[in-house]
């Protein structure tokens, strides 16, 4: 509006130059708004609570493809319709992604239903994908816009692969949830014994979400912390010294995605079950198995062959604000996104090597020193009877984070002390930005509400007083 | 790609496997040594393999098919890290295909497959070992990037051997800034090694074990492979800083075969001080509390973004 | 770096030096190491002055340095070693929260002073001027030291610290200041240190504890509530 015209439509828009301080205020509210939607700390209390109600493939659809609307929002906006973002601009992105990607992480590493658990990964993506956002308008606002192509290319790369990914995952869970009832994950475990399709299938998604090679987490990681790693070169002297600071907690971030995700496919598939009723669990049917093979497959195909995809990106990064990243005359198995810095990945050899390493060794294995297997109860330090409640709880594989991540926690225990005749140990663990900003937040509004609420009498006649009143006065401005 | 080329990649991957083991015993000597005992042979650890690999494997009886094929890929997975690492040469045509990230990928995929295989078994032990492995690697995996992105911060590359050669013909100098992350490089090895002070390789106390919990329940081949994995690793880690710290001596594109056979002994020199210094560590620290781990582990990533800050400022 | 003389590579690694060592001094927990920390703060500067002087030939610096020796590396650590041993606090330690949150402030305070740091050594003219970055982090530092500690002696240390950053950013910015202002802040220092050490043991006959914050009971409260002593922590 400030442009001059009143039209609300994009060309509309595109075409209106703005003041820089109505841009930047455009932006900014731009962020806020689209980052409510994508999940941003903290505007990310509605997402832990929306996600899991959700049916599991809707769940998959809303973790997938609604939460990166917010995402394609927010690019259309800065880079189509505000024309040339401001380098500074990038930065808010940029601070907001980082501390939403280790919140979510940390708070995902303690979660105890399977659900909650994914949508807080969630959160942590999408902090993720607006790091990349921020650095990418750094680079184009300093004028280094193959580095902007760069990072572009890698945010939505990581849209795409987050959607395969957490969608896997979900329809995992919703398979595990289908077969047992059970979402928490106190109640789970030992599943890949009696389901074993779903649980193969989901350790493709589990490992594709830790960001481990050849598979398709760890292309868009790398060709994240590859931007990151030449952000040294941007000419502000505070900027330069803490982008890197920003790729070590990127790296912490994935780090803790692994543990995360550790946690979410070992206490529910590995190990012994933990209820007696998940010995009638039954695995998927087949079309569940279809649609857990074919995300499968195409988290592979993702990770193996980026080039296309990245090919397939270019385009839409040069239509998006013109930048382009230099062509590499590489063959298809070979992704060299900047020739002149000597980086390069390949994932299919990266799979042969793997493949071709391990097969060696187990055919050697297999010819020289192939023994009998003998079966045996585990090693029980010679205490006996070591039943299933003696393995790892979700709280208490989540305990190093809890303790270590502190601060980000509002913790309420309740410690048994040595002379409770029946002692309990209790942890609840709360979001701390629910407790000091939401609820405050609704108090006040109830209060205003509540302040209003002399208007509602009760009586007719006050109501009907009203009407009259606002008529005589609706006639009086008209005449 | 010539045959040289070929010839040096599959060297330096059979080269790691075979020598693995006997930096492992070299180490055990050198402490022993130091702490005043009769050392065992420095051929102990092969005869070990060699005798697990003779034996019957005992499995648990909920032991899924993930358990018994985890084994194989961690060792696949530090194989192929020792192929992409320049210890004797530079000229490995398969870092076109996996660069330093890459490397931090893959130590990072054989570290999940044994936290997901110690899980499987369901013992308390096993998911302890676990946890506690995967609390390690996630504060040691940062660092360890700083400490690569310092090194590539200099070479302005991330290609493992590219960042050798710019490093080795570096002025030779004092370099304040690559000193702070040797010690940041060195303190994630002891940490990601399960060396004192984070672990102890020789305990038999389930609960103060973060890596020998994660093996409890291996046994023969599989343990045979997990072991030879360990020292692989370990091997891994001192070529890692030996091709960052130490650069020099390593025949890189354009030598003849006499320099590849040159470099043979001097890794084999720099090898065993890194033994010995790695053994006085050791001997000299005590192990701490499993919770002053991340204090240790946050010490090293300060000095890793230390080396980068000073880089950054000093030029050095 | 081809080509930099050894002497400024020596320098730049002194520099390091100090920085690692202000850190080093921010997570440390016992009060004994604190002041040995501080005596090898002074080493390394007395090391960067020889040099500095020697490189330049400015004789002044070798009268400083043997100021820096004479004061910063014997007389003030031997002052406050018998201070913490006349106190009985030899086997004190800091009950330090959250190490990995000080560090992280220390870096961030590191990056703000090295970015303070560029225009003002753009602008001074001497060899050692990239270290004026490393000067301000290092008194900076030395300020984190002081607020984040409770016990009286650890104050002390940060806030010698503090002048040893000083110190070493005139070194670099200007190769050392008049010998006046060098004599007269080297006198401050000394006198400083022995007042506290009298009001160190004025604080313990009060409050039987060198935790500072007893001393907040002096705030302005009721006469009712006048000064109760807290409990004893160690």
């Amino acid at each position: 509006m400030q442009g001059g015209s009143w039209h609300f439509t994009f060309s509309a828009m595109r075409a209106a130059h703005l003041a820089p301080q109505w841009a930047t205020l455009a932006f900014l509210l731009a962020l806020f708004g689209f980052g409510a939607k994508a999940g941003l700390v903290p505007l990310h209390v509605w997402l832990p609570e929306a996600h899991p109600a959700a049916p599991s493939p809707v769940s998959a659809l809303m973790s997938g493809v609604m939460l990166k609307t917010a995402v394609y929002g927010m690019l259309r906006v800065t880079f189509d319709l505000l024309g040339h973002p401001q380098w500074w601009w990038g930065l808010v992105p940029l601070a907001v992604g980082l501390f939403s990607a280790l919140f979510g992480v940390v708070f995902a590493a303690t979660q105890t239903d399977m659900k909650r658990l994914l949508a807080f990964s969630s959160v942590e993506n999408v902090g993720i994908i607006f790091t990349g956002l921020g650095l990418a308008i750094v680079f184009l606002g300093v004028g280094m816009p193959a580095l902007g192509a760069l990072a572009l290319i890698a945010l939505l790369y990581h849209s795409l692969n987050h959607a395969f990914m957490k969608s896997l995952l979900f329809l995992g869970t919703g398979a595990v949830l289908h077969s047992t009832g059970e979402r928490n994950l106190g109640r789970l475990g030992g599943l890949i014994h009696r389901m074993p399709w779903v649980a193969w299938l989901t350790l493709i998604g589990t490992l594709a979400m830790a960001g481990l090679p050849p598979l398709n987490g760890f292309v868009s990681e790398w060709l994240l912390l590859q931007s990151f790693l030449f952000a040294q070169d941007v000419p502000h002297t505070f900027i330069n010294m803490l982008l890197p600071l920003g790729a070590a907690v990127v790296a912490l971030a994935a780090a803790l995605a692994a543990y995360v995700m550790v946690k979410f496919f070992g206490v529910i598939f590995l190990g012994q079950p933990r209820e007696p009723s998940l010995n009638r669990a039954h695995d998927a049917g087949a079309l569940e198995r279809i649609g857990l093979i074919w995300l499968a497959l195409a988290c592979l195909a993702l990770g193996l062959l980026p080039t296309y995809v990245i090919g397939a990106l270019r385009t839409v990064v040069e239509q998006l604000n013109g930048a382009r990243l230099p062509h590499a005359n590489s063959p298809w198995w070979l992704l060299v996104p900047l020739p002149d810095r000597q980086a390069s990945y390949s994932a299919p050899l990266f799979l042969v090597a793997i493949a071709a390493v391990v097969g060696a060794t187990t055919l050697g294995v297999r010819l020289l020193y192939h023994r009998r297997v003998r079966r045996a109860p585990p090693w029980d330090c010679g205490f006996g009877a070591l039943s299933a409640r003696m393995q790892d709880t979700a709280e208490g594989f989540g305990q190093p984070i809890r303790h270590i991540f502190q601060p980000f926690f509002a913790m309420k225990r309740e410690l048994p002390t040595p002379f409770d005749r029946a002692p309990r140990y209790r942890v609840t663990t709360a979001d701390r930005i629910w407790l000091t900003l939401y609820l405050p937040l609704g108090s006040l509004v109830q209060r205003i509400a509540d302040a209003f609420a002399w208007l509602q009498q009760g009586r007719i006649a006050t109501y009907l007083l009203y009407s009259f009143v606002t008529l005589l006065v609706l006639l009086a401005l008209v005449i | 790609m010539k045959p040289i080329e070929i010839l040096t990649q599959v060297l330096a991957l059979l080269a790691a496997l075979a020598a693995a083991p006997l930096f492992i015993g070299w180490i055990n000597q050198c402490r022993a040594w130091l702490q005043n005992r009769s050392a065992p042979s420095l051929w102990l650890p092969y005869r070990n393999i060699r005798k697990l690999f003779d034996k019957d494997a005992v499995i648990a009886e909920r032991a899924s098919p993930l358990f018994r094929v985890a084994p194989y890929i961690v060792f696949g997975a530090m194989a192929v890290a020792a192929a992409i690492i320049p210890s004797m040469s530079t000229r490995l045509p398969f870092t076109a295909a996996a660069d330093a990230i890459a490397l931090v990928g893959l130590l990072a995929t054989a570290r999940v497959f044994l936290a997901l295989a110690a899980m499987d078994i369901g013992t308390a032990f096993g998911t302890l070992g676990a946890r506690r492995e995967m609390m390690v690697g996630f504060l040691a995996e940062p660092a360890l990037l700083m400490v690569i992105f310092v090194a590539s911060l200099i070479s302005a590359t991330t290609a493992l051997p590219a960042i050798t050669e710019n490093l080795a013909t570096q002025h030779l100098g004092l370099y304040p800034s690559l000193a702070f992350t040797a010690i940041a490089f060195t303190m994630v090895l002891l940490a990601e090694n399960a060396r004192i002070p984070i672990d102890n390789p020789v305990t038999h106390l389930e609960l103060t074990m973060i890596h020998e919990a994660m093996l409890l329940e291996y046994s023969a081949r599989h343990l045979a492979l997990m072991e030879w994995a360990a020292a692989l690793k370990l091997f891994n880690y001192a070529c890692i800083g030996f091709a960052l710290f130490l650069p020099w001596g390593v025949s890189a594109a354009g030598d003849g075969p006499g320099a590849l056979l040159a470099s043979i002994p001097l890794l084999a020199a720099k090898l065993a001080v890194a033994g010995g210094a790695l053994a006085l560590i050791e001997t000299v620290s005590a192990k701490l509390r499993v919770f002053r781990a991340p204090e240790f582990l946050a010490i090293a990533f300060l000095f890793a973004v230390l080396g980068l800050l000073v880089h950054l400022l000093l030029g050095a | 770096m081809a080509g930099v003389p050894v002497v400024l590579q020596l320098l730049n690694l002194c520099a390091a030096l100090l920085l690692l060592l202000s850190f080093a001094m921010l997570t440390q927990r016992r009060i004994v190491n604190l002041v040995n920390l501080l005596a090898v703060q002074g080493g390394v500067l007395l090391v960067a002055t020889l040099l500095l002087a020697w490189r330049t030939g400015q004789h002044h610096l070798y009268v400083s340095a043997a100021l820096t020796l004479a004061l910063k590396v014997v007389l003030l650590p031997w002052i406050l070693h018998r201070l913490i041993r006349r106190l009985g606090v030899e086997w004190d330690t800091e009950p330090l929260l959250n190490i990995a949150g000080t560090m992280l402030v220390g870096v961030l305070v590191v990056v703000f002073a090295f970015g303070l740091a560029q225009p003002i050594s753009a602008l001074a003219s001497t060899a050692t001027r990239n270290s004026i970055g490393i000067a301000v982090a290092v008194v900076l530092l030395s300020f984190v030291t002081m607020i984040t500690r409770r016990k009286a002696m650890s104050q002390v240390v940060g806030f010698l610290s503090m002048e040893n950053g000083l110190f070493f950013g005139a070194m670099s910015a200007t190769y050392g200041m008049p010998m006046i202002i060098e004599f007269g802040v080297a006198l401050d220092v000394l006198v400083a240190v022995l007042v506290l050490g009298i009001f160190f043991f004025q604080i313990r006959e009060q409050f039987d504890s060198l935790d500072l914050h007893h001393l907040e009971s002096l705030k302005e409260s009721s006469s009712l509530e006048a000064a109760r002593p807290l409990e004893e922590d160690s």
